[in-house]
């Protein structure tokens, strides 16, 4: 489908200003908006991993919360090992390499979604919902119960990861290994909705029975897309360890997995982008409406339930209808 | 196997359907088999259990007793997915085609179904000529070529239905089980249909449900006449239409 005008207008600006988020910080003087940035970059990444699955095949996960904890569990405990020189396993005594941990905490967020891929999407509507979330309560009572790394208290990491080498520990080169990361998955998985496997994912949204009458049974190809999604919401999950140096079963929350439906919701569903614009929506939303009142979520509820009633292609899809 | 020979070169066949939904026989004893070249009717009166029959045949339903052969293979275990992708495929009284797409990625989608090579991630599905070129032939071929671009859901209902037959002739199927592609097609749609069958007729073995007495009349080659469930008559159009169980039971009602 054409873009219109001014909805890629507004993507173009809208990249554009995340390009430039750091060096505005510096001019600014507010350090703290590249960490805050980062955070909102991450989460963009976790929604649109997320969006893949329910914008393209209303795959509606109430578990990738499970993925997220994952990918930072993963992280962290190959931090903490390396960092003390443990043995983890077979006397491997973990890493604090990037190039390592974050491939590592996809394909264990990956695996993970595959076993969770193969129950849930037998099934469709509430008890898929229904299945995902119990799935990643699994992973939020496993990683409570975890005491070696920290159980309910959480594990604060020695340090952020190097990359190749390179230390992350600057903010701004954190920042912008993010933002690469995200623009590649976006274009990725731009590439990915428009070839064949993506026109399978969208058929079987529209139409299942008639898909398969066409002599096609979408299964394999769900739950490869499911797969994809989450590994890549290991991925933003690895991420997020990193800009936080803390991991912890909140992570895992059922609360999560339903801050990254909201964010695609309000971003707008079914493109890719909008959860990008929803995740920074969200952000700049918690932050004004923290200044005015610590009830701020008394306020952002109803936001976002209007929303969700009156936007229902959430912030991008209004773009794309305003420009008609 | 011997079966199939003694039938004489039936390509698709059933036998002795049974299919019961709680305290209602849908489908009783049903046997009927299609050969290529052939047009097989199925008619009968509302409520005979005619999609439910259909339902069966393309893998929808499993029937509780009865065995469904295919090229001399028993095919009753093979899902709808399955069975299409072996070349039997229908389409749907309640029209169902992907209401999101164009009607030209309707058809590229049927084409890709034929190909079978559905993990390729990378190369935009809409520029693919190995795709777009053997729809944009379906197309013409059932009239639609004018409307390749607009959207599925936007078509009227009888253009639809041709994409419904369009989509099926993508997948370049041998058995084709059609539940009444007529209804709500205008005169002229309904005409080019029917022109349309008689041409793909020679390669394909062709199962119709339709309540058309015209359209039945002038394409079939076999009438099978169901009447709550079971079959009440079977024979060339000529023995049909004679047959005074036949008259008594559903012709008479349709002022034949």
């Amino acid at each position: 489908m054409p873009k219109p005008p001014r909805a890629r207008f507004a993507t173009v600006m809208l990249l554009l200003l995340l390009a430039l988020i750091p060096p505005l910080a510096v001019l600014t003087e507010n350090p703290f908006l590249v960490t805050m940035f980062s955070r909102a970059l991450i989460f963009a990444l976790a929604a649109v991993a997320l969006d893949l699955v329910m914008g393209y095949g209303r795959m509606v996960s109430f578990g990738h919360a499970a993925f997220f904890a994952l990918g930072a569990y993963t992280v962290g405990i190959l931090s903490t090992h390396a960092m003390q020189d443990l043995p983890l396993a077979f006397g491997w005594t973990g890493s604090n390499e990037a190039l390592l941990a974050w491939p590592l905490a996809m394909l264990i967020s990956g695996l993970y979604a595959l076993l969770v891929g193969l129950i849930s999407l037998r099934t469709s509507g509430v008890y898929f919902i229904m299945i995902t979330l119990a799935f990643a309560q699994l992973i939020y009572f496993i990683v409570i119960s975890l005491s070696q790394y920290g159980g309910q208290d959480g594990l604060a990491l020695w340090g952020r990861n190097t990359l190749a080498g390179v230390a992350l520990e600057d903010p701004i080169s954190f920042y912008y290994a993010c933002f690469g990361l995200l623009l590649a998955v976006l274009y990725l998985l731009r590439r990915l909705v428009g070839s064949r496997f993506g026109r399978v994912i969208e058929a079987s949204r529209q139409n299942d029975v008639r898909l398969r009458a066409l002599g096609i049974d979408p299964f394999r190809y769900r739950l490869t897309a499911f797969v994809i999604s989450g590994a890549l919401t290991g991925l933003a999950g690895a991420l997020l360890a990193n800009n936080s140096e803390f991991v912890d079963p909140t992570l895992a929350s059922w609360m999560q997995s339903g801050n990254f439906l909201v964010i695609v919701l309000l971003g707008g569903i079914g493109s890719l982008i909008g959860p990008v614009y929803g995740a920074l929506a969200l952000l700049l939303m918690e932050e004004l409406l923290i200044a005015l009142t610590e009830h701020w979520q008394i306020i952002l509820g109803p936001l976002l339930i209007l929303v969700a009633l009156f936007f229902r292609g959430g912030i991008y899809g209004a773009l794309r209808r305003s420009s008609g | 196997m011997s079966c199939t020979r003694a039938n004489g070169g039936a390509i698709f066949e059933a036998r002795g359907l049974h299919k019961r939904f709680g305290g209602l026989h849908a489908t009783r004893d049903l046997s009927l088999s299609v050969e290529v070249g052939q047009v097989h009717a199925l008619i009968g009166p509302n409520g005979a259990g005619k999609t439910t029959a259909l339902a069966q045949l393309a893998g929808q339903l499993r029937p509780d007793a009865g065995t469904i052969w295919y090229r001399g293979r028993d095919i009753t275990a093979l899902p709808m997915a399955a069975r299409a992708a072996r070349g039997i495929v229908r389409t749907f009284q309640i029209t169902a085609v992907f209401e999101e797409f164009s009607v030209r990625d309707n058809v590229a989608l049927a084409v890709q179904s034929r190909a079978r090579h559905h993990f390729a991630f990378w190369r935009p599905a809409a520029k693919d000529r190995r795709l777009t070129e053997p729809a944009e032939r379906v197309l013409e071929q059932v009239g639609l070529t004018a409307l390749a671009n607009l959207r599925a859901g936007d078509l009227s209902h009888g253009q639809k239905r041709q994409l419904e037959i369009a989509m099926a002739l993508a997948t370049e199927p041998t058995v084709l089980l059609l539940d009444e592609p007529m209804a709500g097609m205008s005169r002229a749609e309904s005409e080019t249909l029917s022109t349309l069958l008689e041409r793909i007729k020679p390669a394909h073995a062709i199962l119709l449900v339709e309540h058309d007495m015209d359209v039945v009349f002038r394409l079939a080659d076999r009438v099978s006449v169901l009447v709550v469930g079971a079959l009440l008559a079977s024979g060339s159009p000529q023995e049909v239409r004679a047959d005074a169980r036949v008259r008594a039971a559903y012709l008479d009602e349709e002022a034949l």
